[in-house]
């Protein structure tokens, strides 16, 4: 791809693109200071963070991945592993053996964060050696199949996870900021990875598999490479949203969730980094305000004024309906999502060339 | 003579509950083979068939002419969400396409939850779905027997069809080689969409059947059969009829025979162990126990 | 990406912040209404469970703001979807706080509830839950202004075992109970307990697979048993309650079944039919028919002008209970205040659509000691058999 004769600095123009927007919503959000909406952007980060993870392996990869959330379960709970005290793991995790050696961890959150990666990634990658053998479609089902047998034991293995029982008693810990911090690293990650040697290669097999193959590119290293890396940040988001939300089951890492993020990334375009930032924080924006706009229009009609009588029946669950058109849409008119598989960049230098999108070229 | 008896009445329970995921089976393997789609919103077909019974039920028709128009609405959701969704990304890759009917099934999930209710609805059933016979100290549920013969019939018919028409035959050539089939002249959409209708077809029959052992119709109905029927097609064979329907009956067998013979506390992880063998067959052998007639690396 | 486009792109997220901005905060006056924010689940599949206790509610707030309201003010309710999702019941219980709420109505189950009881404990409210019957949902676990106008899975469970053993007279039992949620496991396993506390005796212990539905294999199990056994426990969710009775019915198992409140739905009836729909005991929180009494009969009167049509379950009936112990206790206490309010509900007993009510202290936990109504299914239609405080419940 040609972006060797491209100067630096617009190169590196998208990751401070991408963090200053994020800064940029963040520093919004503090200064509306509003409860609601400082939650919604901290889970949106949260957001970004997944998007990002799941771009790094689909759009440097073309494969599909239906398993992302097993990955965050994982790391959920491992870092309540990690992050919990003894006294603490007695409440929240009350079936784990106290004879364990995990029970007698405790690390600060961040460590605890930093270690529910490592697990995840050592998980992701001993699954990611079989998977990486898979092409297409297969591909795509075996993650599913992964993150259903991950939902499955998880529900029922109640020494390590609490089973279906709502987790309680983990304080909470993800602050704005914290999930500001890792969302922007995450990013740098991405973004580094595509422009390293093996996104490089990686992004040539995409395009075409074999001929990759054929001028010696280990396709499965490069892929493995990536899965494992996506897996090891996904358990970040799951971590981070442990200690955000505090209470949860296994179901909460599960299809409508990873519905969510797989949304975010073909709506922004799974291609580039860029895309998955914009799709995750537009699809979380504007769910929020069609949100806040139906429940506006639903208190309008209650109260029945001029515009509330007008509304035939109470607005309910529109804002579901509008998503899934929308990336229906998106998927026909511009499969490609809404920065067709570019990067956001300072409009230095020459554009970039040759880049296309995941849809366009898995098949071909 | 007790284990014996026992033993048949396993094996009699296992072939109709296997009868009715050979059907599911059926409706995912019919799409995917000619336009490698594993149609995700399969289930919502069936869900908008459980609706059919639940809103034609509440007329005065007899209950099999409501059968009957909530198996064409499965066929025209079928055939709409072709038209509509799965025509303008046929040429996209596989993921693509999943990733489409992902959206489409939870779309319509979305419209059945807003428009008709959250709650689970028992539409009118005749009582034929709750009666048994004994034959022989055999226990048999008539509508069981009724599964059975319908998905023996299903799978003759669609051989049949298959084999001898001319739409039968350009379905099976484009299930081996679509481009093929097109560069002789064959109209791939029309193709298709009777691959679609086909799968409305039988979404539709399955929901009988499934809604009837129910009682009920909510949002989320079609979702476990499109399960069953993801696991069944992959270990019989993605690509292939007769797969698809040994795959049925291999999942009802195991189904039956692990909740019979298997610790109940190691049943509570049935369902992980069967992705699992998913998983493992789409490792080791990913056409399936059944190869199609031409095999082709499955893409 | 040009520089238009990039500016296009930081305006729509600017579009997107301002109108949220618009809707400010409203403080409370003394004769505005008192607000009863509800971030309860009006979509996903939790709405089948919350959409009844709200139109309840809503009923017990039109009728007492008929009568003059509470403490001279009328009540009003705002409710904001939660859409099924922890994090968006959190964020819906923030909205309707910021929109002025005093008191909080929490969603009907501790998974989606505790986001909506959390927020209200941090802002100092008192929070009530519908109809959560999780152990869990108490001021243990959630903080001391914490409540669940439902009795625990405990009392339930305990109440159907102790109609059986001592009002039905039966003394072995088989059970099937559904693996896949917490509410099944634990009512499941609080009757088993309770059972065998009481002396009866456990024939049969099965395990059933969330979305199976069929029960062919656990049917046969209860044939194989040399002498049937006196009653078939059955712990699960609908729809899967009705597709398991429909099978083990229908396999010739003719025993008698009990099953806890999740059966107590219409259509459950409906899909039994009058062939299959008998012998059929179920442990519930209220009995909607006149036979449950006077206040019953108006209450259903009152609901049918209002809807067009009658209750569905007894869930409807929580909702107008909820209500009308919070008009009650604010009465008491003279104001909406966290402290006094929670200090006000857990010091009275409640005469209640579902029976006799009453807390216990914040410390111990907010238990909530509750009668529990026994239904028995006839020809399809339910029939009131009683209401049962149980005298041992597992565990309490």
């Amino acid at each position: 791809m040609g972006n060797i004769s491209r100067p630096l600095v617009s190169k590196w123009s998208t990751p401070v693109i991408l963090i200053g927007l994020c800064v940029l919503v963040a520093l919004i959000a503090i200064v509306r200071d509003d409860a609601v909406f400082l939650r919604v952007v901290t889970v949106m980060f949260i957001s970004v963070l997944l998007a990002v993870a799941l771009q790094m392996f689909m759009g440097n990869s073309g494969l599909g991945s239906f398993g992302q959330y097993a990955f965050v379960a994982i790391g959920a709970y491992a870092s309540l592993w990690f992050g919990l005290s003894e006294q603490q793991k007695r409440v929240t995790l009350p079936d784990m053996p106290e004879s364990w050696w995990i029970h007698s961890q405790h690390y600060p959150f961040e460590l605890a964060i930093v270690a529910a990666m490592i697990v995840t990634g050592i998980v992701g990658g001993l699954i990611g050696i079989a998977f990486v053998r898979l092409r297409g479609a297969s591909f795509t089902i075996a993650t599913f199949a992964f993150l259903i047998v991950i939902n499955r034991v998880a529900l029922q293995w109640e020494e390590v996870t609490r089973g279906s029982r709502v987790v309680i008693g983990v304080p909470k810990q993800t602050t704005l900021w914290i999930a500001v911090a890792w969302a922007c690293l995450a990013i740098l990650v991405a973004f580094v990875f595509k422009e390293s040697p093996w996104g490089l290669k990686l992004r040539a097999s995409r395009e075409d598999e074999d001929a990759a193959a054929s001028i010696g590119i280990n396709v499965k290293l490069m892929r493995w490479i990536a899965w494992t890396i996506s897996c090891a940040m996904s358990a970040i988001g799951g971590a981070l949203w442990a200690y955000f939300i505090v209470q949860f089951t296994p179901n909460n890492f599960y299809l409508h969730e990873t519905f969510l993020i797989v949304a975010m990334l073909v709506i922004g375009g799974a291609a580039s980094v860029s895309g998955a930032v914009v799709g995750a924080i537009s699809v979380a924006l504007s769910s929020e305000f069609l949100r806040q706009t139906e429940n506006w229009l639903n208190t309008q009609r209650n109260d029945g004024t001029t515009i509330g009588n007008l509304i035939p029946f109470q607005l309910i669950g529109f804002t579901e309906i509008v998503l899934a058109v929308v990336m229906i849409s998106v998927l026909i008119l511009r499969p490609s999502g809404l920065l067709g598989g570019r990067e956001l960049r300072f409009p230095r230098g020459t554009p970039q060339p040759g880049v296309t999108d995941l849809a366009e070229n898995i098949d071909e | 003579m007790e284990s014996i008896s026992d033993f048949v009445q396993y094996l009699v329970s296992s072939l109709s509950v296997g009868g009715l995921y050979a059907l599911m089976a059926l409706g995912l393997v019919i799409v995917y083979g000619i336009s490698q789609l594993i149609n995700f919103a399969y289930g919502e077909l069936i869900m908008v068939a459980g609706y059919g019974l639940l809103i034609f039920g509440r007329s005065w028709l007899p209950w099999l002419i409501v059968a009957v128009m909530s198996i064409l609405c499965a066929i025209i959701f079928a055939l709409g969400m072709d038209q509509i969704a799965f025509k303008p990304v046929r040429n996209a890759s596989p993921t693509t396409m999943l990733i489409t009917s992902f959206a489409v099934s939870t779309l319509l999930q979305n419209i059945a939850l807003l428009f008709i209710s959250p709650r689970p609805r028992a539409p009118r059933l005749p009582s034929i779905f709750v009666k048994s016979v004994e034959v022989v100290g055999i226990r048999v549920k008539i509508v069981d027997v009724i599964a059975l013969a319908v998905s023996i019939v299903a799978l003759i018919a669609l051989q049949i069809f298959l084999r001898k028409s001319i739409v039968g035959l350009s379905l099976r050539a484009a299930a081996d080689d679509f481009t093929m089939t097109r560069l002789v002249g064959v109209n791939a959409n029309k193709v298709i969409a009777t691959a679609f209708a086909i799968s409305g077809l039988l979404a539709g029959i399955v929901a009988l059947f499934w809604i009837g052992r129910i009682g009920q119709v909510l949002p989320t109905v079609g979702f476990q059969p499109v399960l069953i029927a993801f696991i069944a097609s992959v270990v019989g064979g993605l690509s292939s009829i007769k797969g698809a329907v040994l795959g049925g009956y291999i999942l009802g067998f195991l189904t039956i025979g692990l909740q019979t013979w298997l610790p109940q506390d190691v049943n509570a992880y049935r369902d992980a162990i069967m992705f699992a063998i998913v998983i493992v067959m789409l490792l080791v052998r990913p056409e399936g126990l059944i190869r199609p007639a031409f095999s082709r690396e499955t893409r | 990406m040009s520089r238009t486009r990039l500016f296009a792109l930081l305006a729509a997220v600017a579009l997107m912040l301002a109108p949220a901005a618009a809707i400010g905060h409203v403080t409370a006056q003394d004769d505005d209404p008192i607000i009863l924010g509800a971030p309860v689940n009006l979509t996903g599949w939790m709405a089948a469970y919350d959409q009844p206790p709200l139109d309840g509610a809503k009923l017990a707030v039109e009728k007492i703001n008929e009568a003059g309201g509470v403490l001279g003010r009328p009540l009003q309710i705002i409710e904001v979807d939660g859409k099924t999702d922890p994090a968006t019941v959190g964020n819906a219980a923030l909205e309707v706080i910021d929109d002025g709420a005093e008191v909080i109505l929490a969603p009907c189950d501790f998974d989606y509830g505790a986001p909506a009881s959390q927020a209200a404990q941090e802002a100092g409210m008192v929070g009530v839950s519908f109809c959560a019957s999780s152990p869990l949902f108490g001021s243990a676990t959630l903080g001391d202004k914490q409540f669940t106008v439902s009795m625990w899975n405990q009392t339930m469970a305990a109440a159907a075992a102790e109609f059986g053993y001592n009002v039905k007279e039966w003394r072995t039992a088989a059970t099937i109970i559904d693996q896949g949620t917490e509410y099944t496991k634990s009512l499941g396993d609080f009757f088993v307990e309770t059972w065998g506390h009481l002396g009866g005796e456990v024939v049969s212990e099965d395990t059933y697979q969330l979305n199976d539905m069929q029960a062919s294999a656990q049917a046969q199990r209860i044939m194989d048993l040399e002498t049937p056994p006196d009653v078939i426990f059955i712990s699960a969710n609908m729809p899967d309650y009705s597709a398991i009775i429909r099978d083990i019915r229908s396999a010739g198992v003719t025993a008698p079944i009990m099953g806890g409140d999740s059966m107590d739905t219409a259509d459950f009836y409906t899909a039994l039919g009058s062939e299959l729909g008998n012998d059929i005991y179920i442990s519930t929180h209220a009995f909607i028919g006149a036979e449950a009494g006077p206040a019953m009969e108006q209450f259903i009167a009152d609901y049918t002008a209002k809807y067009g049509n009658p209750p569905e379950v007894s869930f409807n009936a929580m909702g107008w209970d909820t209500v009308q112990i919070l008009a009650n206790a604010i009465e008491r206490a003279g104001t909406t205040d966290g402290e006094a309010l929670a200090q006000a509900m857990a010091d009275y007993e409640y005469n209640l659509l579902s029976g006799k009510l009453t807390w216990s202290d914040a410390e111990s936990g907010h238990i909530p000691q509750k009668e529990a109504f026994i239904i028995e299914v006839v020809d399809g239609q339910p029939t009131f058999v009683q209401s049962l405080a149980p005298s041992w419940t597992p565990g309490l």
